[in-house]
């Protein structure tokens, strides 16, 4: 089914736009929410309560990128959950997620000031991404967006894994001399 | 640049990048189960949930919604209390009876945490008990809805659908008149107008109810008289039949107010392109109506309670409208049931309105919380005890704190809260209603 079809099912209250939703992108977003969580249950638990969100939310909104608005409700559920299991155990420390690989292209000192910087870097980035080749994007977005493994990457467009962190590699070196070039401190 | 400060801007990129992935990803599946069926392999993979229980609206709150949603409260008595995240001690709780719920003396120390803020009345008259209730669901003459809604207006094109809830029944969708939307089905009617600015109007009741009921006050619009709204809303309440109502909440929404509210705030169309709301004219300004439904003097929760036992989840009941000087925009009623009930046996209030609030508190110092919340409102409601065959339901009186919650990430970035939050509270016992799961 159409991803207009299924929003048009949210606003109109009919209830099998959930298991339309969970037939077409049950598995999107389990991999999504397993990909941070890394643990079976909590990832089903962050589904469920991405369903309910979408249901709470369709209306108001009407979402025209179904897949893009389930994924971000997943990722932040995920997200928030990890930082609240991460507090159980670790008494509150900031979660930031495990990409050794990002320590060569960032200097990890923190430079961003304000939101409008903080918002120039995303347009930055975005205008980056439009340049990039579909497949070198959708890797990218792939492991920094969607947090998924190598490994994973590597299956799901045919590639070696040594493949994917070399193509990585580029890429992040791309974008760092892309912002540098636009005057940020990366 | 930090890690984090890199993984925080890639969150942000476009959505048609995200998007891209996720069809590229859902079509390799695709052809991926095609060839596995083909093959007629059978490969076994991890599953994380069942999509039978996954796609009700009963599917379970569980550790994110409930530690999100988790807090603490602060008894108050007849007085109006606000702390500001500031370690707090609790009044005590004199225990003196269900009626006296709101009465404080003396000092209990019950901490309260600082991730709380309360901003409540306890209600002052508590009964000292109430029966537990059945009802059944009200079924509408086909014939007199649409002669209420739609009148001797065209219909442009009409489809039905399996009802959600009420098997061999239908759930209509009548499209009439000038741009109109009847949808009905036993207990349920939305009919509304579907242009721009309804939809405008509709978002900003919305955003009303989730979180600025009290910055909106119901004075007088300069267009039309408040009373006008009430009796055009009334009026459609007396020709459905339905008495069981209770007093009416308005507020009135100015265009100035409306689009004060909604600046800022984007809508998209169908290619993905972001586009502002359109501004609301003088012309536009409107009432928004709600009225709760009310048996033995208690209402119906007008709160959408999720359980993991689907039986047992509660549907919220209300009336809600937005009046236009030209006519109702916006009609819709939930979970209506018939007026006359099934009395059962009857629950003491044993716990007061204070002990209730006490025993949330203690509940709360002794679980993890995640969130900012603020506590707004407490009343005695009906929530559903179970959903029965036949889509009858038994309703038990409960306490119900309301309010609402931000992040921690939220509050940061100076955010302000929409989502709500719920608390309940045994009357008989003090339970936490959650924890009984």
């Amino acid at each position: 089914m159409d991803d207009q079809k299924i929003v048009c099912m949210f606003l109109e209250r009919d209830e099998s736009a959930l298991r339309e939703v969970s037939k077409k992108y049950g598995a999107y977003c389990t991999s999504i929410a397993q990909n941070i969580l890394h643990n079976c249950e909590d990832a089903e638990e962050c589904v469920n309560d991405t369903y309910l969100h979408a249901w709470n939310s369709i209306p108001p909104n009407k979402p025209t990128a179904l897949g893009a608005f389930l994924g971000r409700i997943t990722k932040n559920l995920a997200l928030n959950m990890l930082e609240s299991l991460h507090c159980e155990k670790r008494g509150g420390k900031d979660v930031t997620l495990p990409f050794e690989e990002l320590d060569e292209f960032i200097s990890g000192n923190s430079s961003i000031e304000g939101e409008c910087e903080f918002n120039e870097i995303v347009d930055e980035i975005n205008a980056f991404l439009q340049t990039l080749p579909a497949k070198k994007r959708m890797i990218f977005v792939a492991r920094y967006w969607q947090c998924e493994k190598l490994s994973e990457i590597a299956e799901c467009f045919g590639m070696a894994e040594s493949g994917v962190a070399a193509n990585l590699s580029r890429t992040c070196k791309k974008l760092k001399d892309h912002l540098k070039r636009r005057g940020f401190d990366v | 640049m930090t890690r984090k400060e890199w993984l925080s801007a890639v969150d942000k990129i476009d959505d048609k990048y995200i998007n891209e992935l996720a069809d590229y990803q859902l079509k390799k599946k695709q052809k991926s189960e095609k060839k596995t069926s083909e093959e007629a392999e059978v490969v076994l993979k991890p599953q994380y949930f069942r999509p039978d229980q996954s796609v009700k609206p009963g599917t379970p709150f569980k550790r994110v919604m409930i530690a999100a949603a988790a807090v603490a409260c602060v008894a108050a008595v007849g007085i109006f209390i606000r702390i500001n995240n500031k370690p707090q001690v609790v009044p005590p709780n004199d225990s003196t009876g269900a009626s006296s719920g709101n009465t404080i003396s003396g000092t209990s120390g019950l901490p309260v945490p600082e991730n709380l803020i309360l901003d409540l009345n306890l209600p002052e008259n508590t009964p000292s008990a109430a029966p537990v209730i059945k009802l059944k669901p009200r079924f509408w003459d086909n014939d007199k809805l649409r002669k209420i809604f739609i009148g001797d207006k065209e219909i442009t094109s009409e489809t039905n659908y399996e009802s959600n809830g009420f098997a061999d029944e239908k759930r209509y969708v009548v499209y009439f008149g000038d741009n109109m939307r009847l949808i009905y089905e036993p207990t349920n009617i939305s009919c509304e107008r579907n242009d721009d600015i309804s939809a405008v109007q509709s978002s900003i009741a919305s955003l009303i109810e989730r979180r600025w009921l009290e910055q909106f006050s119901d004075e007088e619009l300069k267009s039309f008289p408040k009373a006008d709204a009430l009796a055009r809303v009334q009026n459609i309440i007396d020709k459905l039949e339905i008495v069981n109502v209770g007093e009416p909440v308005i507020r009135s929404v100015s265009a100035e107010k409306g689009n004060e509210l909604m600046s800022g705030r984007t809508s998209a169309d169908k290619d993905g392109n972001e586009h502002t709301r359109p501004e609301m004219t003088d012309a536009d300004e409107f009432y928004f109506i709600t009225y709760p439904l009310v048996y033995n003097d208690i209402e119906l929760s007008q709160h959408l309670k999720m359980n993991a036992d689907f039986k047992k989840s509660h549907r919220p009941s209300y009336i809600k409208a937005v009046v236009t000087k030209n006519g109702i925009a916006e009609f819709k009623c939930e979970n209506i049931y018939e007026s006359e009930f099934e009395a059962q046996e009857n629950v003491l209030i044993n716990c007061g309105a204070q002990d209730a609030l006490n025993a949330l508190i203690k509940h709360y110092n002794e679980t993890f919380q995640m969130s900012y919340t603020t506590l707004s409102g407490c009343k005695l409601v009906y929530i559903t005890e179970e959903n029965l065959d036949g889509q009858s339901r038994v309703l038990i009186p409960i306490w119900q704190f309301s309010g609402y919650e931000i992040t921690k990430e939220e509050k940061e970035q100076g955010l302000e809260p929409e989502r709500l939050h719920y608390d309940y509270v045994l009357p008989q016992t003090g339970e936490i209603y959650e924890e009984l799961f």
